[in-house]
């Protein structure tokens, strides 16, 4: 390439837990956020409630599994006539479905991220397969604040934003406190550009 | 409905149900083809209705009948209920009787115009026309059927320059028709870039693969309609080489007649799907045109059924061309664009079916000379192809190669599939009476596993300019496809388990109306390094460009 070298902020490494990884650097050192006190380009973890959140809905999801399940279990069981076997089956799976419910969310949640810069908006998940996601700003078409019952009860909200992309055609950002995903709704939608390009 | 479509401003007096608002029908004989289409989407029931009812005719004239009438009566409420009208910057598009649906659609938000054109309606003079916008899914309109010319009108609107609108003359549309007609006329002369003649379609029929498409249909029909134990059917048709093939003592031959009778039906069979090839690239693809006329593409083709599919130049997000073995030996490539239009009905076999054309990747140039690649880029992709600055060959650009690591990852990966391959097919032939030893056969591959991943980790890697990202990968044939910077919707920058681990990661552009299963830039097996500048990269040019669709 015969250009010169641009400005760029290159994207952060995935191999370790991010604890207390470059925590405050800027994603884009070049830019300044004057406008916008959001786009300071500084990647946050989501809301520890989120954690919290994820858990009561997950646990929700395994009970409703689990009664099934046993209720399927104790039917072959007597059917078969291997009611021990089938109970102890139906207790491991049970276990490790709770264990799942609870653990997974902090597990989620420690390789979760975002940062909003004035280029826009960079989400990082994933546990076993890591990625960020990156959403120019000029490419979002719009975005929804949404808050479940139970989020609605720790103040968080789930910002999700749509470009029109295929695979990334909605890329939701969850565990924001509410204010939060308003401001950052705000700053990502406010186009002052005159552009048809929707 | 008879009065001369040109003057189209004029509303259609005396019609109740369409108001003299400058709406109009589309054609009356489109009930014919709206009945037509009817008929052909219930034909597949009624056949397994004739079959399961046991053939008592009665029954069936009776459902023909109902039938028929059902049909038509919903023929005609569609046709009734169907009205279009040109405003200045927007096509309004009404439809239903009791709800009443008006949409506008603003005519740069077209994507693309696909005509379709069968032996009747080229009789008739008229086409099918499928309108496309970004919506995704299904297209915007499928209007069936409209006259001629009316469909140059709404192409010359849809697709005229941005200049022509005037909000002062919302009222007089016509008078911007003439001016768009007028600015086509002078400015933008049709250009031909491409024209495939007999010569080249049996070339591509000998490269593609379509032949066995064609052969694995005709099986699943003879499977449907004759089945394959109704001997009576098979003695009647191939009585002659039964026979033939009977005379032949299969127990008293030894290997290397064996070996001669196998080559020879291979061969046998090779030629014939290669013959079937040829017909199927001559009857869809007959008479192959690519045309540029001002900043639109316009691609013709069919013997039967005419397609005819309109891309304006800038909405092109995705450009991917495939060179296979053979392509390679001929010197030629396959050329596609992917619009935002219709990228949901590449999976869905039975639109694409409808509109063949409309898979969700376009073609371009079937069969275009490697040699002209680049004169073609540019025709077709100013902002795309290698661009003036750059080398004009794509084989020249300043291509960086995946991490040279990949290789030994590869070859890991398919060896250890490989050896599976090997281990279940070993419990098969426990189980079965044959010798455990067939196991080892896949093992054999193992000298290709490893020439195809040096080959691959050597032909594969990606380029980054001013105006397009580009990723080629593949070990003997090659595909590479270019996203414009202003397309890429979202940059992804990943790490699997087996990436942290070799220290390398993948980088992915999304892009609007994608085929996922089909050749993108999605760029794996990179070293971190390069991974998180490439993605960087991407991200800051994305961000810096604005996305038109």
């Amino acid at each position: 390439m015969e250009n010169p070298p641009l400005p760029t902020a290159p994207f952060p490494e995935l191999t370790s837990s991010q604890e207390n990884d470059d925590a405050t650097t800027p994603l884009s050192p070049g830019v300044e956020a004057i406008h916008h006190h959001v786009a300071d380009g500084v990647r946050k973890k989501l809301d520890p409630a989120w954690i919290t959140c994820q858990r009561i809905g997950g646990l929700f999801v395994a009970l409703i599994l689990i009664g099934s399940l046993g209720i399927a279990a104790v039917a072959l069981g007597f059917a078969f006539d291997v009611l021990p076997l089938s109970m102890g089956i139906w207790s491991l799976v049970s276990l490790l479905l709770l264990l799942r419910a609870w653990i997974w969310p902090s597990l989620a949640w420690k390789h979760a991220a975002y940062a909003v810069s004035e280029l826009g908006l960079r989400i990082r998940r994933g546990v076993v397969v890591r990625s960020i996601a990156s959403v120019p700003k000029s490419r979002v078409q719009h975005t929804d604040v949404s808050q479940g019952p139970v989020q609605r009860h720790f103040g968080i909200a789930t910002l999700t934003v749509h470009t029109a992309g295929t695979q990334y055609a909605a890329v939701p950002v969850p565990g924001l406190p509410r204010e939060t995903a308003l401001a950052i709704r705000n700053f990502l939608i406010d186009d002052d550009e005159d552009d048809d390009g929707v | 409905m008879e009065s001369d479509r040109t003057t189209s401003a004029l509303p259609d007096a005396g019609s109740p149900i369409v108001p003299d608002d400058g709406f109009h029908r589309t054609p009356t004989i489109s009930i014919l083809f709206l009945l037509l289409d009817g008929l052909r989407s219930t034909i597949p029931a009624l056949l397994a209705f004739a079959v399961v009812s046991g053939g008592s005719r009665f029954a069936i004239a009776i459902t023909l009948v109902f039938l028929l009438f059902v049909l038509l009566g919903s023929s005609l409420l569609r046709w009734i209920s169907f009205a279009y009208r040109f405003d200045a910057e927007e096509m309004v598009l009404r439809t239903g009787i009791l709800s009443r649906n008006e949409r506008h659609v603003p005519y740069h938000r077209f994507q693309n115009i696909d005509l379709e054109q069968n032996p009747l309606h080229r009789f008739l003079k008229v086409a099918k026309v499928r309108l496309e916008t970004a919506s995704g899914g299904k297209p915007e309109a499928v209007i069936s059927v409209l006259r001629l010319p009316d469909i140059e009108e709404m192409r010359a609107r849809v697709f005229a320059p941005r200049g022509t609108k005037d909000p002062s003359d919302t009222e007089s549309t016509s008078n911007v028709i003439e001016r768009s007609r007028d600015a086509h006329a002078t400015e933008e002369q049709e250009i031909e870039i491409l024209h495939h003649g007999v010569g080249d379609l049996t070339l591509l029929g000998l490269i593609s693969n379509r032949g066995l498409l064609v052969v694995a249909a005709a099986f699943g029909l003879i499977e449907q309609f004759v089945g394959f134990d109704n001997s009576e059917f098979w003695e009647r048709w191939l009585g002659g080489a039964g026979d033939w093939i009977g005379r032949i003592d299969f127990q008293h031959m030894d290997y290397r007649l064996t070996a001669l009778y196998a080559t020879l039906l291979l061969v046998v069979f090779l030629a014939a799907t290669r013959v079937l090839s040829i017909a199927w690239m001559l009857f869809t693809l007959w008479g192959f045109r690519l045309i540029r006329r001002g900043g639109d593409l316009r691609t013709a083709y069919g013997l039967i059924t005419r397609i005819t599919a309109t891309i304006p130049r800038h909405r092109i997000q995705l450009l991917s061309w495939h060179e296979s073995v053979l392509h390679q030996w001929t010197g030629t490539a396959s050329l596609k664009v992917e619009t935002a239009g219709g990228g949901a009905a590449g999976g869905d076999e039975s639109s694409s079916q409808q509109m063949p054309g409309n898979a969700a990747r376009l073609w371009l140039a079937p069969l275009a000379r490697v040699a002209g690649l680049a004169v073609l880029f540019r025709q077709v992709t100013p902002d795309l192809g290698p661009n003036q600055q750059g080398p004009g060959e794509p084989g020249q650009l300043p291509w960086s190669p995946v991490s040279p690591r990949a290789w030994a990852r590869l070859v890991r990966r398919n060896s250890l599939l490989l050896l599976l391959l090997s281990i279940l097919s070993a419990i098969g032939l426990e189980l079965s009476q044959f010798s455990i030893a067939y196991a080892a056969l896949p093992l054999l591959l193992l000298p290709l596993v490893w020439i195809w991943s040096r080959r691959w980790t050597k032909r594969s890697g990606y380029v980054l300019t001013d105006r397009f990202i580009g990723f080629r990968s593949g070990a003997f044939g090659r595909r590479t496809s270019f996203v414009p910077l202003g397309k890429i919707q979202v940059v992804q920058f990943s790490q699997g388990f087996f990436d942290r681990r070799a220290v390398m990661a993948r980088v992915k552009v999304d892009t609007a109306g994608a085929n996922l299963s089909s050749h993108r830039v999605v760029i794996p097996y990179l070293d971190l390094e390069d991974a998180r500048r490439l993605a960087g990269d991407l991200e800051r040019h994305a961000s810096e460009t604005m996305f038109h669709w």
